[in-house]
């Protein structure tokens, strides 16, 4: 089954400075889930400044710039993740999350194509 | 949090544990038997403990260390004292305290070494290649014996007995663990491959039973080829055979409808194709192909089914390109089931009277006399020449030979259909 993990926050919340060690075990972390054959994609988000919102409704569209008046966004990370199942996926944001030492991650299975 | 998730957490950290810890045990110990033992103890004291306790922070570590006092308790205590244990067991003492972090940093240190030498072990020639499949499934995979059973829909006696008769065939032949050296290492490569091409396809098309598919085995295979490519980067045919399962998983969604019958591969909804799964089989397939200059069979069959995944129309298939691929895997891997398919490419490409000439060359084959695709190509080439009579006749033979009740049900349908175009039904006078 596969699993899409991505991380939300305020994105008014500073963030704290890179930091070369968290870095480091966080490059442990993906080329060990590499080499466990689970993760197949991950990726960061770029900043909100630089997102676009593009809305279709009554047959028009609506373009709008970044940031949002919305609170909690997808900021961060995501990761695809192909997994035996649930409580796997679990444990291994589990372990993302150790690494940066704080956040939340919602964790929802991928159906189709 | 509920009982049955914490549960679930520590079954999944084990599962994840797993196979690091039996090869890191099976390094220090040099049996792969006495390593699974070992981690198998581990086990029980974390599902004793852990429920209580928290999973730990470390839990590879903490698995490994209660494994390795595990041996050296029993060493000391001299009980039922095997040689192999007190061997074990004076080495483990000499390394040193068990909870320090030198101990865990050499432990970890050549674990990729270790994980391949695992499953060169789990995968040698020695062992039948059922017991191969369950052992890589069990010490590789991290299943447990329940789980494969599961897996494989046999009781679990008959998977425990495999594996426990497989351990002693590898200490009887006294298997070494370690990479094969240079000489030895392509025909034992070979070995490896052949076991998660089987895992793959028990679940691909169950050859029995009435599930056409058992999806988690191919996942099992995949991941399986996915650690592989890893350990064994410079291995032509290990991305070569990843690709090709990559390519094939892709389909999987596609594979049967909504009653759970099968589609075949030019009737599939192309849309339902895992396009990243694609991908993934494609970079495989480079990687291949620029590793080897003359690709070996499982990259030539990557390469077939790349020709079918990178196309959007069944009608825009390029088979004269199959075809020809068919003909070099042929040549690289002689058999007649290659042959066969040959012959379909070739009937898709130049006409079903050149496929059906190939296959009648194939007529008097021992090893395809009861494969059920060989009349089911038959039948299918003779309904293109308009011979519907002898197709019917063809596809209800590959009906009775097959063992899969979904495929049986497919071939009977194909055959009626034929018979009555046969013979139709004497309607109204036009």
């Amino acid at each position: 089954m596969k699993y899409f993990g991505y991380t939300l926050g305020d994105p008014d919340t500073p963030m704290d400075p890179p930091d070369p060690e968290m870095y480091a075990k966080m490059d442990a972390l993906v080329e060990e889930a590499t080499k466990a054959g689970i993760l197949l994609a991950t990726g960061g988000m770029g900043p909100l400044s630089e997102a676009v919102r593009v809305k279709y409704a009554d047959g028009e569209f609506t373009v709008k710039d970044g940031p949002f008046a919305e609170a909690k966004e997808l900021i961060g990370g995501w990761a695809l993740l192909e997994c035996r199942d649930t409580a796997e996926a679990v444990e291994w944001t589990k372990r993302f999350l150790g690494i940066v030492g704080f956040g939340e991650t919602t964790v929802r299975p991928v159906y189709g194509p | 949090m509920t009982e049955a998730r914490a549960r679930a957490a520590i079954e999944a950290v084990i599962r994840m544990e797993s196979a690091r810890l039996i090869a890191g045990l099976a390094r220090l110990t040099g049996d792969v038997g006495l390593a699974e033992d070992l981690a198998q103890d581990a086990v029980v004291a974390a599902l004793e403990q852990w429920p209580a306790e928290g999973v730990p922070s470390n839990p590879g570590a903490w698995l490994t260390t209660v494994a390795r006092r595990r041996a050296i308790d029993t060493f000391r205590r001299g009980a039922d004292l095997q040689q192999k244990y007190a061997e074990i067991g004076r080495a483990l003492e000499a390394a040193g305290d068990a909870a320090t972090p030198d101990f865990d940093r050499a432990f970890r240190a050549d674990i990729d070494d270790d994980m391949l030498r695992l499953i060169f072990t789990s995968c040698h020639p020695a062992l039948s290649l059922p017991a191969r499949a369950a052992l890589t499934l069990r010490l590789v995979g991290g299943l447990t014996t329940a789980e494969i059973a599961r897996a494989y829909l046999v009781p679990e006696a008959t998977i425990a007995q495999r594996i426990v008769r497989a351990k002693r065939t590898l200490a009887q032949a006294r298997v070494r663990f370690e990479v094969p050296d240079e000489q030895e290492r392509p025909a034992r490569l070979t070995s490896v491959l052949e076991v998660v091409y089987l895992i793959f396809n028990e679940g691909y098309s169950a050859t029995a039973g009435a599930d056409w598919m058992r999806p988690q085995l191919c996942g099992e295979a995949v991941r399986l080829g996915r650690v592989l490519a890893h350990l064994a980067t410079g291995e032509p045919e290990v991305h070569g055979l990843v690709a090709l399962l990559e390519f094939q998983a892709s389909r999987l969604g596609a594979r049967t409808d909504e009653a759970g019958s099968p589609v075949l591969l030019l009737d599939q909804d192309r849309a339902r194709w895992d396009r990243l799964l694609i991908g993934r089989g494609r970079a495989a397939l480079e990687r291949a192909l620029h590793l080897s200059p003359e690709p070996g069979p499982y990259t030539l069959q990557a390469a077939i089914a790349y020709c079918h995944a990178r196309t959007f129309r069944p009608e825009e298939t390029d088979w004269p390109a199959i075809a020809e691929l068919y003909g070099r895997l042929a040549a690289a891997q002689p058999s007649p089931v290659v042959e066969l398919n040959r012959a379909v490419a070739v009937g898709m490409a130049h006409g079903p009277q050149a496929g059906l000439d190939l296959l009648d060359k194939l007529a008097g084959e021992s090893a395809l006399r009861d494969y059920h695709l060989l009349p089911s190509v038959r039948g299918d080439l003779l309904c293109k020449l308009g011979r519907p009579g002898e197709a019917a006749a063809e596809f209800a033979r590959a009906a009775r030979l097959t063992g899969n009740a979904q495929e049986r049900e497919l071939l009977e349908r194909r055959a009626a259909e034929a018979a009555l175009q046969a013979a139709p039904p004497a309607g109204p006078a036009s």
